[in-house]
């Protein structure tokens, strides 16, 4: 995860990206907006986010039974339920579907855990023809990108650049209308659903009650997705389980209307098992791939609470810094407040570096259907790194492991796979005696009093018009861009004890 | 504000018709005239008794209109490719819910899901004693169903039409699913 500096400024110098970027993010955010506020307005919104956070946790906190339950459902209902503790994997597991199956044609709905594993592009390279059907997902995918936004994969193109890729790469000239644009992709896309052999989607919530995997799209590929092949692929990450359908309620009113500000989305299926006898559609296989990928190993930790996320993309959308440099800019699968929190936790201190893109505003908790603190959990790890504590991803064998495989399933189908990513950065000594210096000076008033009238000695050659323009050493470059208000000879809290001493005198008097 | 109302108004704010029946005489002429005005001429449909009931394959058929309604255990292949050329799929729905206009759809023999799904036009069957306030209480019927161990194998939200908006952030309706949504209220 190199060169997040050298990302972030290519992306910076892209201005029509960075001000469509910028216009799909503040246009998501005023719809969710208007949502909360049709739910604050009828007196439900806290309460809702509250149940929402309460259910993912019980869900969290009794994961193995859950998990054990929603195993046994899917089975009992003639699907197939497959383990796998790494990315790698659960590729090979579904490859090996694929293969047993015979089959060459997959379509796919859109799915964050499966870019998470490199799932299209493995599959493409092993030679089978994988088609992405969500509209957003379709137009990266033939671009060759990456989607740049969890809900909305090519908000960073323009349709004139959308019109071009289609021309260079399926040869149909199409005016640079999205109508146009949508239809040749309708008409490109319809005779693969009907003919395809496999349909692979990821799943927003698994019901352990009836072991039912719950898809939510706009525009109905998942349906299709899952009704026409006679092979249906599941990869779910374990964080998704939910107890009941009753559990489902408070998840289902707050995730639409906080993605795209839609009281519902379009589509809501419910999948549960294979077709039953006499139906003429649905898949005759269903397999699920349960994965795992470091995220058991958040459970119990401090950090389990990011496994609570929708990925609803509400905090992309609020984040200043999202909004400034674009998923790209982040360099990894899951981008704004949720890549920088969740990635390192996952990936270890090979990524621990986005924990950077972040300017603790607190927009990201804020919005959060589910109210993950995200920006404590950004600082906690931040808190982490410096003290050269190893994060959750970076701390050996999996220590749950064990749990999953005890569900239901043949032991050591969950292996350890921990300590891929080597050792935690330090922190330089000079940096580590700066801050408990400043802890020092700061924790003392009469000590604050003294470095404050120190520094403002000291800035008053510096300063120009009230504000400082110069900087020394390594804050030269931070203060480059910023024009910094000079520290006042006689600071706000000698003025206030005056004004208070005036007060009490002309009260008196 | 009544559920009726509230419905109303959810599938207006998603452009979608709805219309009033008083009862399946006047239903099946609703169909057959948006069947009609829109220059339909395949349709497909669930084989459900009461769809028949209604007169309707008959009164399409007199009309010039082909009605497919596939009988359980039907071939797949036949059925997709009717269903592919089809203008229209006409469905009942198990509930409506009326917070937010949604229509829900269980599977089973006889219910092929590509019947909503495959044509550009989709018209649902609702009856009025079938309409709940909210999801809420669409989650307590499907929990009810799961403890009677009767989970279909697919539960169909759909509310409203296909619909998308990734591409400069303009809404475009007929995605991959149907452009229109069309309810007959009856009852």
């Amino acid at each position: 995860m190199s060169g997040l500096r050298d990302r972030v400024r290519a992306e910076l110098q892209q201005t029509a990206k960075r001000s469509a970027v910028a216009a799909s993010t503040r246009g998501e955010h005023l719809a969710k907006e208007r949502a909360w506020r049709e739910l604050a307005a009828e007196g439900r919104l806290q309460a809702l986010r509250d149940q929402a956070r309460d259910v993912k946790n019980q869900a969290l906190a009794h994961h193995e039974e859950y998990l054990r339950q929603f195993v046994a459902q899917v089975e009992r209902r003639g699907g197939r339920v497959h383990f796998a503790s790494t990315g790698e994997a659960a590729v090979a597991q579904v490859l090996a579907i694929i293969r047993e199956a015979g089959a060459c044609r997959i379509v796919k709905a859109k799915s964050m855990v499966s870019e998470e594993i490199g799932l299209t592009p493995a599959l493409e390279a092993a030679g089978l023809e994988t088609l992405e059907t969500d509209l957003g997902e379709f137009i990266v995918q033939l671009a060759g990108q990456a989607p740049s936004h969890i809900t909305g994969p090519a908000i960073h193109l323009s349709a004139k650049q959308i019109a071009g890729i289609f021309c260079e790469k399926l040869g149909e000239e199409v005016p640079p209308d999205p109508e146009a644009l949508a239809a040749l992709a309708r008409r490109m896309l319809r005779d693969k659903f009907l003919t395809a052999d496999v349909g692979i989607t990821g799943a927003n919530f698994g019901v352990a009650e009836t072991g039912s995997i719950l898809l939510v799209t706009n525009e109905g590929n998942a349906d299709l997705a899952t009704a026409l092949p006679p092979v249906m692929i599941v990869v779910m990450g374990i964080e998704k389980l939910v107890p009941d359908w009753a559990a489902l309620e408070p998840l289902l009113t707050l995730l639409p209307r906080t993605a795209t500000g839609q009281r519902m989305t379009v589509y809501v299926t419910a999948i549960t098992g294979p077709r039953q006898p006499g139906e003429v559609d649905g898949p005759e296989e269903l397999h699920v791939v349960l994965l795992d990928n470091g995220r058991s190993r958040l459970l119990g930790t401090k950090y389990q609470d990011v496994l609570r996320c929708l990925r609803c993309g509400a905090c992309l959308d609020a984040c200043p810094v999202f909004r400034q440099v674009g998923g790209h800019g982040y360099g990894s699968v899951y981008s704004g407040p949720i890549g920088a929190t969740l990635t390192p936790l996952l990936k270890g201190a090979a990524a621990d570096e986005l924990l950077d893109l972040c300017s603790v505003c607190g927009a990201c908790t804020e919005n959060c259907p589910v109210q993950i603190p995200l920006h404590r959990l950004i600082l906690e790890q931040r808190a982490d790194r410096a003290a050269g504590r190893p994060g959750p991803a970076d701390q050996g064998p999996w220590h749950t492991a064990g749990q999953a495989a005890a569900a239901g399933a043949a032991t050591g189908r969950f292996s350890p796979a921990g300590g891929a990513f080597g050792a935690v950065r330090q922190v330089s000594l000079a940096e580590r005696w700066l801050f408990r210096l400043w802890a020092w000076a700061w924790s003392d008033p009469r000590r604050y009093r003294a470095v404050a009238r120190l520094v403002a000695l000291l800035a008053r050659p510096f300063s120009r018009d009230g504000h400082l323009t110069w900087f020394p050493g390594p804050l030269a470059e931070w203060g480059r861009e910023r024009d910094f208000p000079a520290p006042a000879l006689r600071p706000f809290h000698e003025r206030w004890s005056e004004l208070e001493q005036e007060e009490g005198a002309a009260h008196e008097g | 504000m009544k559920a009726e109302e509230r419905f109303r108004q959810a599938l207006a704010d998603l452009s979608c018709q709805l219309v009033q029946a008083a009862d399946g005489k006047e239903a099946a002429a609703a169909v057959l005239h948006a069947l009609r005005q829109r220059r339909v001429t395949e349709v497909v449909a669930w084989a459900e008794p009461w769809l028949s009931e209604l007169g309707l394959p008959q009164a399409a058929r007199q009309a010039g209109i082909s009605w497919y309604a596939p009988p359980a255990g039907t071939d797949s292949a036949e059925v997709r490719e009717a269903a592919a050329r089809a203008g229209a799929g006409v469905t009942g729905a198990d509930w409506g819910v009326a917070e937010t206009g949604t229509l829900a759809l269980l599977s089973g023999p006889g219910r092929p899901r590509m019947t909503h799904l495959l044509p550009p036009l989709h018209i649902a069957l609702l009856s009025r004693t079938r309409l709940l306030p909210d999801m809420a209480a669409l989650f307590r019927e499907m929990a009810a169903l799961a403890r009677l161990g009767a989970t279909p194998s697919a539960l169909q939200l759909v509310t409203g039409p296909s619909r998308s908006a990734d591409i400069a952030d303009v809404l475009v309706r007929k995605v991959h699913g149907p452009g229109e949504v069309m309810v007959v209220l009856v009852g």
